[in-house]
Formats: structure tokens, sequence, C-alpha cells
């Protein structure tokens, strides 16, 4: 284990340090003088274009440039927005919170609707529930996140009027619509990993033997087939948090709300590249240390990988 | 289908035959296909169903609910959404395909390479990938976008680019688990070069897994597409695009729910009819294998 651990930490590593060389080359990769992107077309001197070459460090050799940025990054220095002069790192820091709640009560929408779902289907195999269940599923694999939002909010918000269609915050009506806009699709991967890991384990030894020696159906699937069946789900719940911190880009711009997606696409329009730069480090950096910290429990859940 | 091929005298019973007919007899991949032939040839014979100009504007007639004259309403400044669904497919569906072209070429090609070389190669090429794949999937997108610009041009190189790790995992892997069968050993023996092994018979035998990741990619590279372009990072205004007009339409959520529902409902369907082809594709790769006898009945 301890090896192995050693080893994945160490590959996480080398990613990191490639994602950072990535996100640092973002502005050198701008077609043109990246300083010409900035300014536009606004009337510039020759001053102050020397200044923003400045300010960007863009007089130095590469190395030397790549180099401050790698040093001040792992001290939590992303550098300053072009377009007002803040400090990136406290930008993004401000907008994470709204993020995380946003994700996390998604990823709740998500486990739960998912779950029971996939249940219902694996219980009930081969019936009409069953290819219900599996029709939704598709469907939810198949519908764009904001026409999802879309439809939710022409009901929820213009029809009954029940819940708001642009909402900040972290209150119970604030975050209704938006997790269950980013919540549902994601609710169609699980129920069709729970459907499968529930069929594969309902036909194994130790479900007939506790069949066999008379244990109440209810038992049977909650106490042995759900628990087990439930492993490989949880493996995989790193992999949906990250998928839905990626998601949030499209559901804070739809619902306008606050978040380090929206901050991004913003920035993207501003052409405030340390802005951009910072937030996708930012993410890719969770992302990383979620994958990691999913294979490492992966691996501690089944020795049997862990002693090839 | 099948009467038809039954009936003929010559049976031909090669494992890709084989694939097809039981992907064409797959109840949901029929109703898929069925669909998307509609979708597709609706928006490409757009002239024959209306004979609107997508981007006409006529301010008089701003907003008006679907009617037998507008079948989906007009938008914003008069503009018949109808002809403008009917063309916005056309974008929507181009971006689809052509961003998971980029992404397949690229991919396959790198996996082929870091598959057969190993080395320092494959580790590098490896290395890039898993740097690639650290950042979730829009994400990547948007850094693209970030450095190019926005764009429906850039958009497709984005998508494509987001999918270059996928394809070449892949690929690698498929390569990997035939380098050292005795049919490249052969035509190793026999003088082929390199590059024959890879193209002529590394490939070919890829190709059934291949297939799987390409049609659901085309449907995951649609929503994408779509995506991008309702965050507005694709199509300029006035280009009709399902996601763009989706966009647009947001505005008027409250007066005019037509100019969201329809274009929304476009991609859904669109992507929708891809998922069932593509799960009858991946059933029909599982199922019948290269040997006949040890297909499934």
């Amino acid at each position: 284990m301890f090896s192995y651990l050693i080893r994945r930490l160490f590959t996480s590593i080398l990613v990191l340090f490639g994602i950072s060389m990535l996100v640092f080359s973002v502005i050198h990769l701008v077609p043109g003088d990246v300083t010409m992107a900035i300014l536009g077309r606004q009337k510039v001197t020759e001053e102050k274009v020397a200044e923003l070459r400045e300010q960007l460090g863009l007089n130095d050799p590469l190395y030397v440039q790549y180099g401050r940025y790698l040093g001040k990054a792992l001290r939590g220095d992303l550098g300053v927005s072009i377009r007002n002069n803040l400090s990136v790192s406290k930008a993004i820091s401000d907008q994470l919170p709204s993020t995380f709640a946003l994700s996390f009560s998604a990823l709740l929408v998500a486990l739960s609707i998912g779950g029971i779902l996939g249940m219902l289907a694996s219980l009930r195999h081969g019936s009409w529930v069953d290819t219900f269940v599996m029709g939704l599923s598709v469907s939810g694999l198949s519908i764009p996140t904001f026409w999802m939002g879309l439809l939710l909010i022409l009901f929820f918000s213009v029809k009954l009027k029940l819940f708001p269609s642009i909402s900040s915050g972290s209150s119970f009506a604030a975050l209704f619509l938006p997790a269950l806009t980013l919540g549902l699709p994601e609710a169609a991967v699980v129920a069709r990993m729970v459907r499968a890991s529930m069929l594969d384990v309902l036909n194994k030894d130790y479900i007939i033997t506790a069949r066999a020696k008379g244990a109440p159906e209810r038992l049977v699937i909650l106490k042995h087939a759900l628990r087990n069946a439930l492993i490989p789900v949880v493996t995989f719940l790193g992999l949906q948090m990250a998928y839905l911190l990626g998601g949030a880009t499209i559901v804070e711009t739809m619902f306008a709300r606050q978040g380090i997606g929206r901050l991004a696409v913003q920035s993207i329009f501003n052409r405030d590249y340390p802005m951009v730069q910072g937030v996708v480090l930012v993410t890719a950096t969770i992302y990383v240390l979620i994958n990691t910290l999913t294979d490492i429990t992966y691996v501690w859940l089944n020795p049997k990988i862990r002693l090839k | 289908m099948t009467a038809d091929l039954s009936a003929s005298p010559i049976k031909s019973n090669s494992p890709g035959r084989r694939m097809l007919r039981q992907i064409l007899r797959n109840r949901s991949a029929q109703f898929g296909g069925i669909l998307l032939l509609i979708l597709a040839f609706a928006s490409y014979a757009a002239p024959l169903f209306t004979d609107k100009d997508p981007n006409k504007t006529a301010p008089s007639v701003a907003l008006q609910p679907p009617s037998l004259e507008y079948p989906m309403g007009t938008d914003g400044i008069g503009r018949d959404n109808f002809t403008r669904f009917l063309y916005g497919g056309r974008l929507s569906l181009r971006v689809g395909l052509i961003g998971i072209t980029i992404g397949a070429l690229i991919g396959i090609t790198l996996g082929l390479v870091s598959g057969y070389f190993g080395g320092w190669l494959d580790s590098v090429i490896s290395w890039f990938t898993d740097v690639l794949m650290a950042f979730p999937d829009i994400l990547l997108a948007l850094a693209i976008i970030a450095i190019l610009g926005p764009g429906i041009t850039n958009a497709m190189l984005a998508i494509g680019i987001a999918f270059v790790p996928s394809f070449m995992r892949l690929m690698r892997s498929s390569v990997l688990s035939q380098r050292e069968m005795v049919y490249v050993e052969a035509a190793r023996a026999l003088g082929s070069s390199d590059a024959r092994i890879l193209v002529k018979h590394i490939l070919p035998n890829s190709i059934r897994t291949l297939l799987v990741l390409i049609t659901l990619g085309i449907g995951s590279s649609i929503l994408a597409g779509a995506a991008l372009n309702f965050l507005g990072l694709g199509a300029e205004p006035p280009t009709a695009e399902w996601g763009a007009m989706l966009n647009a339409g947001m505005k008027f959520v409250r007066q005019a729910w037509w100019l969201t529902v329809f274009p929304g409902a476009g991609i859904f369907l669109a992507v929708l009819s891809i998922n069932l082809i593509g799960d009858a594709v991946s059933d029909a790769v599982a199922g019948t294998s290269i040997m006949p006898s040890q297909e499934k009945k």
C-alpha cells in the first residue's frame, strides 16, 4: 500500500506540474501579441503597452517567467486581474464557496434520485419499470444542462412562481433549481451504475445463501446487496464531484449565480488572462486532488488491486 | 431488413456484417436512426420546408407565438423561429461532427504512435494526455477558447482537443494488446514497415472498440458545441445555431417560451438519437465476436 501511495502521489505531482505549465503558456499561445489582444482597438501609447508588458512580466526569458509564476502560485499568489487590479486568489476564494454549495447539492440530487431509480430498475429487472428507468436514463444523458435548467425555470419559476430564476446564495430556495439542473442529468449516470452494480451483486452466492437461510427479502436487499453494490458507486463519487465542478460553469451563467465557473466565462470575454489562468489552475488542481483521493480510496477498499 | 438479408442467395457472415445486422435489428437504434435522419434531412433540405430567410428581421411581427404562418413563433426582432431552427440544426450537427473528427484523428494517431513505439515517446505522450485529462471537459474547451478567442471554428477546435485524451488512451491500450500478437509478428517477419503494420493491421483490428467511442462521442460533441454556443463563445450573431438561439431566447423566457424550448428540443433529440444508436453499437461490439461460433444468438 505504501509503495502504491508513493507512486500515485508522484504521478499526481507530475500531472500538476504539467497543468501549471499549460496554464502558464495560455498567455503565450494567444495568436499575435497578447498585449494587443488585451488592449484591443483602444488608442494606446507605446508607454501603455510597455507598462502592460512589464506588469505581465513578459520581458524576461520564458523559464524565468515560468519559475516566477510557479513560485508565486505555490505561495497562493495567482497574480492580479488586468481589468480591476484585484487579487486573482482573492476573487477565486470569494467565489469558491458558492460553487461548492452548488456542486454538493447537485451531488445529493444525483445520488438520491439516481440511487433510488437504479435500485428499482435492478429489483424489477426486465420489467416495464426497468425499461422506463433506462429510458429516463438515456434521456438524462442526452439532455443539455442548460435546456434542463430552462425547462425547470419555465415550470417552477414562470408557471408556478415557486423559485427564483436568478439566484445567488446557499439557501434552499436559491439552490433548488440550480442543483436540480446540474444534478438530474448526473442522476442518469448514477442510476445506470447502481443498476449494473446491483444486478451484478444480486447474482452472487452470498445473496443466494442469505435467501436460502430464510432472511427476509428486505434485509437481503438492504443489508447484503445494496451495501456491496454501493462500493463501486462510492468510489465513482470523486469523479462525479469533479464533473459537477465543470458543469457549474453553465448553471452559474444560466442562473446568474456567483461562482468560479461564471467568473471564468466573464474573464474570457474580458480577456482577463490572469483571471482565466487562475480559475483554470485552481479547478484543475481540485480535480486532480479529488481523483488522487478517489484512486487511493479505491485501492484501499480493494486489496486485490493493491497486490498487483 | 433481416428478411432481405436472409433471402439473398449468398449470405455474408463477416464480423462487420453480423455487427451491422445486430445494430439494425435493435429497436432503440431503429428509433434513433429514423429520428436522426429526420433531423438531418430537415436541416440540410431546409429550403424545402420554408421559403423564409433565417436572418431576415421584421420588427412588426416580433415575439409572435407559434401559428400556422410561424410554426415555432418569431423572435425579438421578428425572425421566423422555425426557419432559424432548421438552418441552426446544420451548424449544431456540423460542430459535433467536425469536433469529434478532429479529436479522433489526433487522438488515434497519438495512441498508435505511443502504444506501438513505447519508450520515452510513450511516456511523454501519456503524460501529456494525463495533463489534458486533468481538466474537467468544458474547462479544457474554455481554456482553449481563452487562447484562440471566441468563434465557431475555435469552438470546434476546442471540442476536438478536449476529445483527444479519450481516443488516445483507447487506441493506446488497443495497440498494447495487439502489438505482441502473432499476426503482427508475422507481418514484421514478412518485412512490413512499422507504418504499414500500424495502418493496415493494428488500426483495422481496433475499429470495433473505437466505434463505440466515436458514436457516443458525436453526441457529447454536439452537446459540448451547443454549450459553448450557449455561453456565447461560439457562433456570432446573427448566425442561427441551436445553443446560441437558446441563449438569445433566455432574455424572453417569461414572454416567449418558444424561443428556448424548440432549439433545446433540437439539441436534445439529436443527442438522444445518437446515444440510442451508440448504445446499440456498444451492445453489438460486446455481443458479436470475431469468431462466428461465439456469437450470441
